[in-house]
Order: C-alpha cells, then sequence, then structure tokens
C-alpha cells in the first residue's frame, strides 16, 4: 500500500490533479457560505438581462438575475456529489455483479455477460426517458440512479475480466484447496486484488457522471431549477438568449473542464501506482 | 477461435431477441402515445377518430401481442414496419439518413486516429517529458468538454464571427448534390466530434505503447545494427492495430449516441436525430429498428473487441 | 426564395395531416373555398360567393370558373363535393370529423355551385369548413375511402393553389415550384424552398449571411439580436392568435379554490415577464381572447397588477397560513404544486418563464417544482389530468370561441377542458355564441365570457407572444397587413423578388 502511495506521489500530474480536486471540493463545501448572494433569488428589475461581471457580482448574473458565482459554487456541490454518488453505486453494483460472473464461470458466467451485453445496447435516452415519465418525479436521487444504473455494466466486465486471471492464480486454488467457501473467498480474496483497476475507473467515472449529468440536465431530464447543477446552468447558458454573454457560457463549461481533468490526472496517477510493472 | 467467433455469434441471436422483447415492452410502459401527439397539434380528435386511428396502428392490443406481430413482421416479411409519423417503411427512412452519420462518424474517426496514434505513441516513447505532460493535459481537457458546449463555441467562434464555415446543415441550397460543400458543412461537427473522442484514444494508444517499450526494451538490447528509431517503428505501428480494433469495436455502440448533439446542434439530419425525435414522437417502429441496430452493433463491436483482446493477451483462454 | 422552418412535414395530404408544418405547405398547394385575408377576414378562394340561409341551415355556394388543377384537368363541383364527403367519412378517419359533424350533407347544384345542409347553425362554417383544402376528385376519388391512407397522395399532392412539389427531401427541405395554371396568374417567384434547421442559432446565422430569405420560427431572443444588429432585414412583429398559460388542475386541493387562483394573479409579475423576459416579444393578456381581433377583444374586464402584498393578504385572509417552511397550509391542504412543461430537449423560454414563475410564487407561500418532460409525456400526463399545474397555451382561430376549452362537456377526452373548469353561465354563452351567425349578438355572449373568465381564472393567462418574421430585403409583400403563423403565407402567390 505504501509502495502505491509512493509511486502515486511520484506522478507529479496526479499530485497536480489531487491537488486540484482538494481546491475544487474546498470551494464548493465551503464557498457557499462565502458568498453573499443567494443562488436562487431572481432580480425583477433585470428580467431578461444577464448582467456581465461587476464589484457585486464577480461573475455576473443570469437571465433571471441570479448571481452565477453562487449558482457556480452550489451547482458544483451538486454535480460533483451526483458524479460519486452514482459512482459508489455502480461500483458497488458492478463489482458483485462482475465478481459472482467471473467465480461462477460456465453457463451462469455466459448467461449473466449477456444480459450485460443486452443492458447495453439500450437506447439509453430513451431508458431515461421511460423512466422519468414512469416514475413522475424529477427527485435529484431518481437521476444519481439512473446514472449508476447506466455504468455499472463496465465496471462488471471490468471486475469480471480480473477475476478470471486471478482464478487461475496459486493462492486462489490454495484457498480453494482449503476448502474456504465460495462468499468469502469473493470478499476477503478476489474482490480486493480485483479492486486496483476498478479504483482507477471509478475515477474517471465520476467524471463520466457529471458529463451525463450536463447532458441530461441540457436536455432538461437533469437537475430541476431552481437548484443549479453545472448541467443546467449550461442549459441556461446556451439558450440563443444569452449565448452572447460569455460569463455565463464559459463559466460552468470550463467549471466541467477542470474537475474532469483534475479527476482523469488523479485517475491516471492511480494507474500508474496500482500497474506495477 | 473460429469456434469462439460462431459460438458468440450464435449466443447473440437470443440476446437480440431479449432486447427487443424488453424494448417493446418499456415503450408500452412509457405515457402517452403516438396518439398523444397526433392530437396536440390538432384542435380536437374527436373519441371515434381516436379509437380508428388507435385500432389503425394496431394499439388497442396489449403490447405483448403488438410484439408478436412486429417480431413475426420482421421474421417472416423482412419487413420492419412504417413509421408512424408519416407512413413510410422504417427502413426508407433509416436508410437515407444513415450516410450522412456514417460519413461524419467515419470522417471524425479518421482524424482521431490519425491525430491520436502519434501523439500517444510519442507520448509513450518520450514518456514523462514536458511533451507528454502537455498531451495529458490537453487529452483529458479535450475529454472534459461537454460536446454540446463544445459545439456551439465552435459556431460562434467560427462560423459566426470568423465567417470561415457555415453554421448549420449538410448542404447549401442548390448545392445538395455536391460532395465538396458537403465536406465543407462538415468540418466543423467532425472537429466537435474529434475533440472529445481524442482522449480515450490518445490514453489507450500511450499506454499500449508503453506495454510494447517495456517488452522492446528487453529484445533491442539484444538486437544488432538496428537503431531504436527503426525498431520502434516497425513495432509500434504493429501493436498499435490491435488496441485501435479493440477500441474501435468497444466504440461503435457509443458512436450514435455522442452524434445525436452534435446532429442536433448542426442541423445534421442523420439518424442520431432520427432516433430521438422517433423516441419523443413515441414512433414506435422506427424506434424498434434502431434499437435492433444498435443491439447488432454492439453484439459485432464487443466480439471484435474481444477477439482483439484475446489475440493481444494469451493469457485469457477461450472455452 | 428559400424559408427556414423547424421541422419538416409528416404528409402533405391534407386529411392526414399531422403538423403545423402540413398546414403550412398544404397552403401553398391547395386552395379552400374561402382563404383568410387581411384582418382574419374570410375572402374569396375557389368560391366567388357563399351566403347562409335565414335560419342558417343552409348555405349555397357559387364557384369560381376556370380553375384546373395542376396536372391540367379542369376543377369543379365534383371535386368540392368528394372532399367534404370523404372528410365525412368514418372509413376515410378524417381526425378532424368531428370539428364537421354538424354538416348533415354536401350537394352539386350544376357544375359551380354548392349546397351545404347542416343540422346545426355554427359560426365557425365559414372560418373552419369553407376554409378546408379542396382535392381532387379525379386523383382519388377511385379509391376507397378506407383506404386513403393508404395512397401516395401524401408525398405527390395535385392541388389547385399558387405552388407544386417538385422535391422533397424528408427532414432537410421541400421545394415547390410555381403552378403556371394557377387562376389567378403565376406567383412573381418561381421557386419557394423550405429549408429544416432545427438549432435557432444556426437560422438567425443564415438569415444574417444571406444564405435565407424568411426565418418565420424565431426565438424571441434571436430576433432582438438581429433587430439589434442589422438594418438590412425586415424584422416583422405580428400580432398573434395564440395565447400563453397556464393551466390549472381545478380538482387539485386548494387549486380549487378561486381565492387562490386570483392570489396567484396578484403575486405573479406577468408584466415583467413580458417586458423583461420577454422582451417586449408579447402582448401582455388579460384574458385568453387575442387582441388582435379587434371586433372582439374587451379588455374591460377583471384585472390583476402585480401586488405580491395584496396576494399574502388574500391568502391570509382566507385562511391559508404559512408553515414554518414557508408553504401555506388550510386545514390539510398544502399549497404545493407540480409545474409541467414540454422541453423536447430544446431549452426554450418556458423555462424562463417556469423558473420566474416559481420564484414569484416561493414569495407568497407556494412552493412549485418544475417538471421539464418531453412532448409526449405532457400531453398523456394533461389528458388523464395528472398534472397540477401545466405550461402551455390553446388556441390560434381566428375565432373568439371557445366551447372546447371552457365548456364542462368538453371534459378530455373529449376536448380540451382538462381544467375541468365547471360554471354554467359559460356553458351558456358558448353554445349560444356559436349558434347564432348575427354578430351583435355573438359579441354580447363573448363579451360576457371574456368577464367570466377573469372573474373565474380558470388558467392563468399572461401574454400573447407575437409571430416573429425575419424577411431579407429582397422579398416584398404586404406587410401592414401580414398574418401570424401559417397564415403568413396565405398569399404567397402575389409575393415578389427585387434586388
Amino acid at each position: 500500500m505504501r509502495g502505491a502511495w509512493h509511486r502515486f506521489a511520484r506522478e507529479r500530474q496526479a499530485v497536480v490533479g489531487l491537488t486540484a480536486v482538494a481546491f475544487i471540493l474546498g470551494g464548493v463545501i465551503f464557498g457557499p457560505f462565502l458568498v453573499p448572494h443567494s443562488p436562487i433569488a431572481i432580480e425583477h428589475a433585470v428580467l431578461g438581462y444577464p448582467q456581465p461581471p461587476s464589484w457585486l457580482h464577480w461573475l455576473g448574473t443570469d437571465l433571471l438575475g441570479r448571481d452565477v458565482l453562487a449558482r457556480a459554487l452550489v451547482g458544483g456541490r451538486v454535480s460533483i456529489s451526483v458524479g460519486i454518488t452514482a459512482m459508489l453505486i455502480a461500483i458497488f453494483f458492478g463489482t458483485f455483479y462482475g465478481a459472482i460472473s467471473g467465480m461462477a464461470g460456465g453457463v451462469i458466467d455466459a448467461l449473466m455477460m449477456r444480459i450485460v451485453d443486452a443492458l447495453f445496447s439500450f437506447p439509453t435516452f430513451f431508458l431515461i426517458i421511460t423512466v422519468e415519465a414512469l416514475l413522475n418525479r424529477f427527485a435529484l436521487g431518481i437521476i444519481v440512479l439512473i446514472l449508476g444504473l447506466l455504468s455499472w455494466m463496465s465496471v462488471a466486465r471490468l471486475v469480471r475480466a480480473e477475476v478470471l486471471s486471478l482464478r487461475e492464480r496459486e493462492f486462489i486454488e490454495a484457498a480453494r484447496a482449503l476448502g474456504v467457501p465460495p462468499l468469502r473467498m469473493l470478499v476477503r480474496h478476489l474482490i480486493p486484488n480485483a479492486l486496483a483497476p476498478v479504483i482507477v475507473t471509478a475515477t474517471f467515472s465520476i467524471g463520466d457522471n457529471i458529463l451525463a449529468e450536463a447532458g441530461l440536465s441540457y436536455l432538461g431530464l437533469g437537475v430541476q431549477p431552481p437548484m443549479p447543477s453545472w448541467g443546467n446552468m449550461l442549459q441556461d447558458a446556451l439558450l440563443p438568449a444569452v449565448r452572447s454573454a460569455p460569463w455565463l457560457v464559459v463559466t460552468p463549461g470550463l467549471l466541467i473542464v477542470i474537475t474532469l481533468v483534475a479527476f482523469a490526472l488523479i485517475g491516471e496517477g492511480l494507474r500508474a501506482a496500482v500497474d506495477v510493472k | 477461435m473460429i469456434v469462439f467467433i460462431a459460438r458468440r455469434l450464435l449466443a447473440a441471436i437470443p440476446l437480440l431477441l431479449l432486447v427487443s422483447l424488453i424494448s417493446y415492452g418499456l415503450m408500452g410502459l412509457a405515457p402517452g402515445g403516438p396518439t398523444a401527439i397526433f392530437q396536440a397539434q390538432a384542435r380536437q380528435l374527436s373519441p371515434a377518430a381516436r379509437a380508428e386511428f388507435i385500432h389503425a396502428l394496431g394499439l388497442d392490443k396489449p403490447w405483448y401481442v403488438q410484439y408478436a406481430y412486429w417480431l413475426g413482421n420482421l421474421i417472416f416479411h423482412g419487413n420492419l414496419g412504417n413509421s408512424f409519423v408519416d407512413h413510410r417503411p422504417v427502413v426508407t427512412k433509416i436508410v437515407e439518413k444513415m450516410p450522412v452519420t456514417l460519413e461524419m462518424l467515419s470522417l471524425a474517426l479518421l482524424c482521431t486516429i490519425a491525430i491520436a496514434i502519434p501523439i500517444g505513441i510519442y507520448s509513450a516513447v518520450r514518456r514523462g517529458s514536458a511533451f507528454d505532460y502537455a498531451a495529458t493535459v490537453l487529452a483529458f481537457a479535450s475529454y472534459g468538454m461537454p460536446v454540446f458546449w463544445l459545439s456551439v463555441i465552435l459556431i460562434d467562434a467560427f462560423a459566426v464571427n470568423l465567417r470561415l464555415f457555415p453554421t448549420s446543415g449538410i448542404a447549401s441550397v442548390g448545392h445538395e448534390r455536391d460532395p465538396l460543400d458537403r465536406l465543407y458543412h462538415l468540418v466543423l461537427p467532425v472537429v466537435a466530434l474529434t475533440i472529445v473522442s481524442l482522449a480515450s484514444w490518445i490514453r489507450y494508444q500511450r499506454a499500449a505503447m508503453l506495454n510494447v517499450l517495456g517488452e522492446l526494451y528487453l529484445r533491442t538490447a539484444r538486437s544488432k545494427g538496428l537503431s531504436e528509431r527503426a525498431v520502434i517503428l516497425r513495432h509500434a505501428l504493429r501493436n498499435a492495430l490491435l488496441p485501435t480494433i479493440t477500441l474501435l469495436g468497444l466504440s461503435l455502440p457509443g458512436l450514435f449516441g455522442g452524434a445525436y448533439f452534435v446532429e442536433f446542434i448542426f442541423s445534421i439530419p442523420g439518424m442520431g436525430f432520427l432516433g430521438i425525435n422517433a423516441v419523443f414522437q413515441r414512433d414506435y417502429p422506427t424506434v424498434m429498428a434502431l434499437t435492433m441496430l444498435t443491439a447488432v452493433l454492439v453484439v459485432l463491436g464487443n466480439l471484435l473487441a474481444d477477439v482483439a483482446y484475446g489475440l493481444a493477451d494469451p493469457r485469457i483462454a477461450y472455452d | 426564395m428559400v424559408v427556414l422552418e423547424l421541422a419538416d412535414a409528416g404528409t402533405l395530404n391534407p386529411l392526414y395531416s399531422s403538423n403545423y408544418y402540413s398546414t403550412v405547405y398544404e397552403n401553398l398547394i391547395f386552395d379552400g373555398l374561402v382563404n383568410i385575408g387581411p384582418n382574419f377576414q374570410p375572402v374569396p378562394d375557389l368560391a366567388t360567393a357563399w351566403k347562409a340561409s335565414k335560419d342558417g341551415l343552409h348555405w349555397n355556394v357559387e364557384l369560381r370558373r376556370g380553375v384546373v388543377w395542376s396536372d391540367g384537368v379542369p376543377f369543379d363541383s365534383n371535386d368540392v363535393v368528394w372532399t367534404f364527403r370523404a372528410m365525412l367519412a368514418p372509413d376515410t378517419a378524417f381526425p378532424y370529423r368531428g370539428q364537421f359533424n354538424y354538416i348533415k350533407s354536401v350537394t352539386a347544384d350544376g357544375p359551380y355551385r354548392v349546397r351545404f345542409d347542416l343540422s346545426q347553425t355554427n359560426a365557425l362554417f365559414e372560418s373552419q369548413a369553407l376554409n378546408s383544402p379542396i382535392l381532387p376528385a379525379h386523383v382519388l376519388a377511385r379509391i376507397p375511402f378506407k383506404q386513403q391512407q393508404q395512397s401516395s397522395f401524401g408525398e405527390h399532392p395535385i392541388g389547385t393553389g399558387p405552388y407544386a412539389l417538385l422535391q422533397w427531401r424528408h427532414d432537410e427541405q421541400v421545394t415547390f415550384v410555381r403552378n403556371e395554371r394557377f387562376w389567378s396568374g403565376p406567383p412573381k417567384i418561381r421557386t419557394v424552398v423550405f429549408r429544416i434547421v432545427l438549432d435557432d442559432s444556426a437560422r438567425t446565422d443564415a438569415m444574417e449571411n444571406g444564405e435565407a430569405d424568411v426565418d418565420d420560427a424565431m426565438a424571441a431572443a434571436s430576433f432582438e439580436i438581429l433587430k439589434q444588429r442589422h438594418t438590412k432585414l425586415r424584422m416583422l412583429h405580428i400580432r398573434d392568435l395564440y395565447p400563453e398559460f397556464l393551466y390549472l388542475n381545478l380538482t387539485r386541493p386548494g387549486l380549487g379554490d378561486r381565492t387562490v387562483r386570483r392570489a396567484m394573479m396578484y403575486g405573479w409579475d406577468r408584466l415583467q415577464i413580458v417586458k423583461g423576459l420577454g422582451r417586449g416579444d408579447a402582448e401582455y393578456a388579460l384574458g385568453i381572447t387575442p387582441p388582435v381581433l379587434e371586433h372582439w377583444y374587451d379588455p374591460r374586464v377583471r384585472n390583476y397588477p402585480y401586488d405580491p402584498a395584496l396576494a399574502r393578504a388574500t391568502l391570509d385572509g382566507a385562511g391559508y397560513r404559512l408553515g414554518p417552511d414557508g408553504v401555506r397550509r388550510k386545514g390539510k391542504v398544502r399549497l404545493a404544486y407540480a409545474l409541467s412543461f414540454p422541453g423536447n430537449g430544446q431549452a426554450s423560454s418556458a423555462l424562463e418563464i417556469a423558473s420566474e414563475f416559481q420564484a414569484d410564487m416561493r414569495d407568497i407561500g407556494v412552493a412549485i417544482t418544475l417538471q421539464q418532460i418531453d412532448y409526449a409525456t405532457f400531453l398523456a400526463q394533461t389528458q388523464e389530468m395528472k398534472y397540477d399545474v401545466a405550461l402551455s397555451g390553446w388556441g390560434g382561430v381566428p375565432d373568439p370561441d371557445e366551447m372546447t376549452l371552457l365548456a364542462s362537456d368538453q371534459f378530455p377526452p373529449a376536448g380540451n377542458n382538462i381544467m375541468h373548469y365547471r360554471n354554467p353561465r359559460m356553458d351558456r354563452d358558448l353554445r349560444r355564441g356559436l349558434s347564432t351567425l348575427d354578430p351583435a349578438k355573438r359579441k354580447a355572449y363573448y363579451d360576457d365570457m371574456q368577464r367570466l373568465i377573469a372573474e373565474d381564472v380558470p388558467v392563468l393567462y399572461f401574454e400573447f407572444p407575437y409571430s416573429r418574421a425575419a424577411i431579407s430585403p429582397r422579398v416584398h409583400f404586404d406587410f401592414e397587413h401580414a398574418l401570424p403563423d401559417q397564415y403568413l403565407f396565405l398569399n404567397v402567390g402575389s409575393w415578389t423578388l427585387q434586388s
């Protein structure tokens, strides 16, 4: 473990990524308390006319007179927590599914993998619309669940591949010979050793989820106003009326890019750390 | 290997059936049906007319019966039905839209590969250098951009302000059959698609190349007379092939999804746009046809990826 | 001439037109007996004269002579009779058949005269029935009604109108070429191309670059941008017939109480939406009857100026007290509702309006959650009464009649009264207004209707968006009397191009 941390710290870009993420997280967690404006209060006097950055509003205001900085910070909270939670759901479910499939082998494995294939083939967009319409609600939890459900399949595949190659290793043979029950073998031996690539994927999947949330919100199917998220700030910003207001367009987009780069740098660092070659 | 491929293809059939069944079932659950759309634009659809409309489309039967009809139509008549929106054969509509999407996606893929492979390889060879860091950060930055955000910025910058390219569509009025004009219109969309796909390709090539270099180091130490560069080039390109195929296989299905945003913003009448509109309009036959097409692509893509992966890593035994 | 549109038509067969754009194109290809002219008054088209009997149950229509179809065959009363028979036959499955079920029979009285017999007087006969596109009997009569939908007429239409279809590339563009045999003389503009461009700013750019001549699908913002940037383009603001309002589900607790509805009107800054968010691209609404119908519009109704203090006082007075969560409640009734609006993936002004409404309501203690959903779901939701508040509109017909929306026998699926609004006096006004042809009597009924709407507030009305069009400098027509939306192209045969 300590060896891994050293390898990680040696990758300069990974450290940069970690610092950046720390900065971003600090900003979105504590920032909203420091900004004097509300992210949801509208200003009747300037309805329809976004204001450029000024001393009063450091990043200007949007179409309804709301302070962009406040919205960006609170929106960051929403987008990032959506990204992380969805990732956790996907990792949890995908790991168990993939490990069981890999360990079981044979027909069960084939069946489980075919189900994964089937799910991969679905037009995800369609799935989202249907699920949201069925539930008729737009709670944040639903969106997180949907995003998690869309990404667990690749985790499952990955874990299964790892488990398949681990299965032939000596210590597993030994454990089997000793009569260790399958569930314990799964939890104690297989999964911890399969986790390495999973952690790397997890880091990248946070970014994927943030992007997915942005896409969903841009189409109006994600986080609903007045709660800001980087995705629905983009939706507001790309309205024809305000595309000429760069502070509206650039802010959420740039924040998304920077956050994703930061997480990706960490991910790459982790990959180098766990990949003993 | 042949056996493996054959077995996978055979297993794909029940898979496709399963996909079609679930899709049809889901659509049955989704609220609103094609009649709803019809009604919206009209002032009023009399209950009798609505009933007739529903009956004509066979929508008054339970969804599993409709599914049986659809399946039977497909298997025995090779017919995917007619669209609810304009009553034209679904196949016609898809075939109309396919060339544009394919053209756009293949151009984007070509550009991506052409840019990503050299950068990935060079990054691996010069690992740890300033170039490597810069390439890494740029790759991630391009991955982090929401494609619709990027598209809008490209349009505003190059089409509106600099007036270098058209803002939308695939043809200027009067130049519909002109391939050069078409290319001209595809420049910005292809740029957008390329930029967002660069990241994974660059990283993948870099990682694969690093693997190769690891092995090459041991070998070149004993080689005679061949310069490092020649060896790298010869092996690099050969080893770039497999990961490329793998990634190609894995990214096939995703391509159509990514194409949607671009098609939407650039007003390109392609398959992604057809599909999403079909979903919004509850045009069941079109949605089903596109779902099946995607499923087939996924199966083929995964097969391709697994074959390539297996060839590259002999540890994975195919039973 | 190149026209930019938002979407394509489904079919060009008027018997089965599925959307707004079908209507636009059909107006180029087909004529009705009567056309809509300036100020929405009926003008002669294929009919030269039309007259009703004293009781309004019989109409005699004189047809124009010398008209030919675009394939050269002469037009006569057979075409009219067949068209209406097809529309009314159950086998044809003409979707709007219900609208015309007061027409008992249509008979030809010689080759240039047609007689309509109605089972009851209907004030909409002229503007709706006589306006229907006439179809060629010589092409379609040989197909049984049951199989009309399968015919290829929708892809290859033949009409008597100023233009004929030349080429149709679905979802890309539709090309029309002038009908040299058009009865009013061939149009001056030889070809009209409709290009489908989805992205709003793409259309804006095309207009700026001179790639297109007309854009009538502009969003408010693009309109303002073009207006500010360009002195050469002609920017038309056309008063329109289409009100936008918030439907209220009156069966929901709280919304059924008129005091709550009135308080919502006082607490919502609708004027600022029109002036600010809309940037003046709409008319402020005092009801749902369009101000452009100057003859029918009656502004002498109860007004609701923005007054949040009054809104709060009204709610307090009615017993709706603020809870600790900022939401008012009275007994078991909690003023919290979901506002649904259709998005279909395109960011639109609906989002801004909804957000603004949400903020204003929060100010007076009513909690609103937003639900952006796709169009099909939105329709299903509203039809099945599974909504609280919905943002949409209803209208577009140049007549004050609101039977389908406000009559108590028009609850869905029969009609569009998705509020479940029930008021016997309103029913009476609507019924009587529709069944007389005397304009003075009709005016009395519709004035009362407008007063009732303002009293009861079954919907929260706020604006009539202008129809917006950008026209390039080389296109000329009667701009003063331009009609909105699909009516814009009604006289395209007389438009001209000059550099």
